[in-house]
């Protein structure tokens, strides 16, 4: 049968605050076990939690961000479950009045544009970390990350494919960046999403029963995982069986789930209110502040690059995915007075290494005004395309100005024509073949004759010149 | 009116991991159906008027600012571990 795939996702993104969440302990990845504890963190009894004001700020500029409602009442809730990564025996979360709701995103799917619901968008905690004991003899926790602030972003079930629901998590992840209340580290589990996904006959009513897949840190992850399940369901539906609502752990490595849960058990978390945080109560004035301070987003950024730089919608899209990409566009496009390259150079060199050597190149010695500087020296015809990338290699390594390495390196274009005209002479003159070649209308000889030029004028003539006066040159002979 | 039988005990006891003997659950049932009973008096009052009470507590938006106040007491913290290994509390293995 044919099956109409129905997805929501359970996004959880820890926020970048100094501070964990209800106590003043460092909120930082990794580290020395248990080093970033305190009483609050490790629920001893008789401890009270403070709510760090900024969560709450940046709990409402993500909400703000994905065009949310914001609760003007909000209140947590102890969410209770055994299990020792948290000390507590209970999460601390947002269970019936979250402080965003209603919102949406919209992504991009091939050409089309499609709107996905947000549901609601939540606060809660991090919980420890569970390591396994080296002898093979129980376990070992880490409380460094219990306490660390998370917000959960719950989507509607508008995906209808494991494609759309990558885009919508590398959409999302944009958001999160650009308004820099997470940092986004996925492989350090700074953002994780959880994929519910149920089956539905084609033209059927009736939602299936959906699963729900935990813990998926990359995008790979979170599309094979759904493409995997839906598959398993549909092969689960034509034999006649049926799907049953659990909780599977994805293993990336086998490209299969497991179900974590016995089927019969059913989880009763049993949420009341914490009666140790008091509720929350924001302002129209509260929000508006912080509404103010989101910066302009990627939909809206690619839209201007599109119309105010004329680049290709492709190019406007890839780039504006990462903010600190988009900035350096920005700037060198500005110091270099033509957009149109800089985007064909950070398409082709800067993604290339990107791909090869990370991030990391973004936040290296290269920035949007030494870029823009390379990139006016090859617009105005002072270097060629290849000291361009040879600039962006020494800049990368030593951090020189671009000025610098040009003069220190001699890559300025040589224009000087006598100078050229003599090197042309020289080489048509000492290679007797390739001119024999050329005369008998081997045009290939040309091409020969370029490369040997511009080699002795080591990669520092003008090709448009030296074919110039080649040309002439080697009319002579004809 | 009975409420909770003794599966309903069993379940209640399991999940709050608190052990009970079986020959006892009878007894809980009973007090637990006395004290729902109790509470469900409730139902009969008239609240049609009242704003729905989503926190008992009084107070709102105590908060802290975002500041790194404590330091690394890791030692002292494991002082209260039965027991550790390498820096880290240890438990008896946990399988998911």
């Amino acid at each position: 049968m044919n099956y109409d795939i129905v997805i929501g996702l359970e996004i959880h993104s820890e926020l970048k605050t100094s501070s964990k969440i209800f106590c003043g302990c460092k909120n930082e990845f990794g580290g020395e076990p248990n080093t970033r504890c305190c009483p609050v963190c490790l629920g001893m009894p008789g401890t009270l939690p403070a709510l760090n004001k900024r969560v709450l700020e940046y709990a409402i500029k993500a909400g703000l961000a994905m065009n949310c409602r914001i609760a003007g009442f909000s209140k947590f809730d102890r969410k209770n479950y055994f299990y020792p990564d948290m000390p507590k025996a209970y999460q601390v979360t947002q269970h019936s009045l979250p402080i965003c709701y209603d919102g949406y995103v919209d992504i991009d799917v091939g050409y089309e544009t499609k709107r996905i619901g947000i549901e609601r968008i939540h606060i809660e905690e991090d919980a420890g970390k569970l390591i396994h004991s080296s002898t093979g003899q129980g376990s070992l926790i880490d409380y460094n990350r219990s306490g660390v602030p998370l917000i959960e972003i719950v989507t509607k079930p508008d995906l209808n494919s494991p494609e759309e629901a990558k885009i919508l998590l590398e959409t999302i992840k944009t958001i999160l960046e650009y308004t820099e209340v997470s940092d986004c580290k996925m492989q350090e589990g700074s953002l994780r999403a959880d994929v519910n996904l149920s089956l539905r006959p084609i033209g059927s009513n009736t939602p299936g029963v959906r699963t729900e897949m935990k813990n998926l840190n990359s995008f790979r992850a979170v599309q094979r995982a759904a493409q995997a399940e839906a598959e398993r369901q549909a092969r689960v539906l034509d034999s006649g069986q049926k799907v049953y609502k659990e909780t599977r752990r994805w293993d990336d490595h086998k490209g299969e789930s497991l179900p974590m849960r016995d089927k019969e058990e059913v989880m009763d978390y049993r949420c009341f209110p914490e009666p140790d945080l008091p509720p929350v109560y924001v302002d129209e004035d509260f929000i508006n502040e912080i509404q103010a301070s989101i910066p302009e987003l990627p939909g809206m950024r690619r839209e201007r690059y599109i119309n105010q730089y004329g680049i290709p919608k492709y190019d406007a899209g890839l780039i504006t995915q990462n903010k600190v990409l988009a900035d350096i566009f920005e700037k060198a496009s500005e110091v270099c007075g033509n957009p149109k390259l800089v985007s064909n150079w950070i398409m082709t060199e800067i993604m290339k290494r990107m791909n090869e050597e990370g991030e990391g190149i973004l936040h290296s010695y290269l920035n949007g005004d030494n870029f823009g500087q390379i990139l006016l020296f090859l617009d105005k015809g002072d270097i060629t395309h290849a000291a361009a990338i040879q600039v962006i290699d020494v800049l990368l390594e030593t951090g020189e100005e671009p000025i610098v390495i040009v003069e220190r390196l001699n890559l300025r274009v040589q224009r000087d024509e006598s100078l050229v005209a003599n090197t042309i002479k020289q080489v048509v003159n000492s290679n007797p073949q390739a001119l024999d070649d050329y005369i008998s209308g081997k045009k290939k000889a040309f091409g020969f004759f370029m490369g040997k030029i511009m080699a002795e004028l080591k990669g520092r003539g003008d090709p448009s010149q030296v074919k110039e006066i080649l040309t002439k040159e080697l009319q002579r002979y004809l | 009116m009975t409420v909770v039988d003794v599966k309903t005990v069993r379940k209640i006891a399991d999940m709050a991991a608190v052990f009970i003997e079986e020959k006892d659950l009878e007894a809980y049932a009973a007090q637990l159906n006395t004290i729902m009973e109790h509470m469900g008096k409730i139902m009969d009052l008239d609240t049609g008027d009242q704003e729905p009470m989503e926190h008992i507590l009084p107070v709102k938006n105590v908060f802290r600012d975002d500041e790194v106040t404590n330091k690394n007491i890791k030692d002292e913290l494991l002082k209260n571990a039965s027991v550790k290994e390498d820096g880290y509390f240890k438990v008896p293995t946990v399988v998911e």
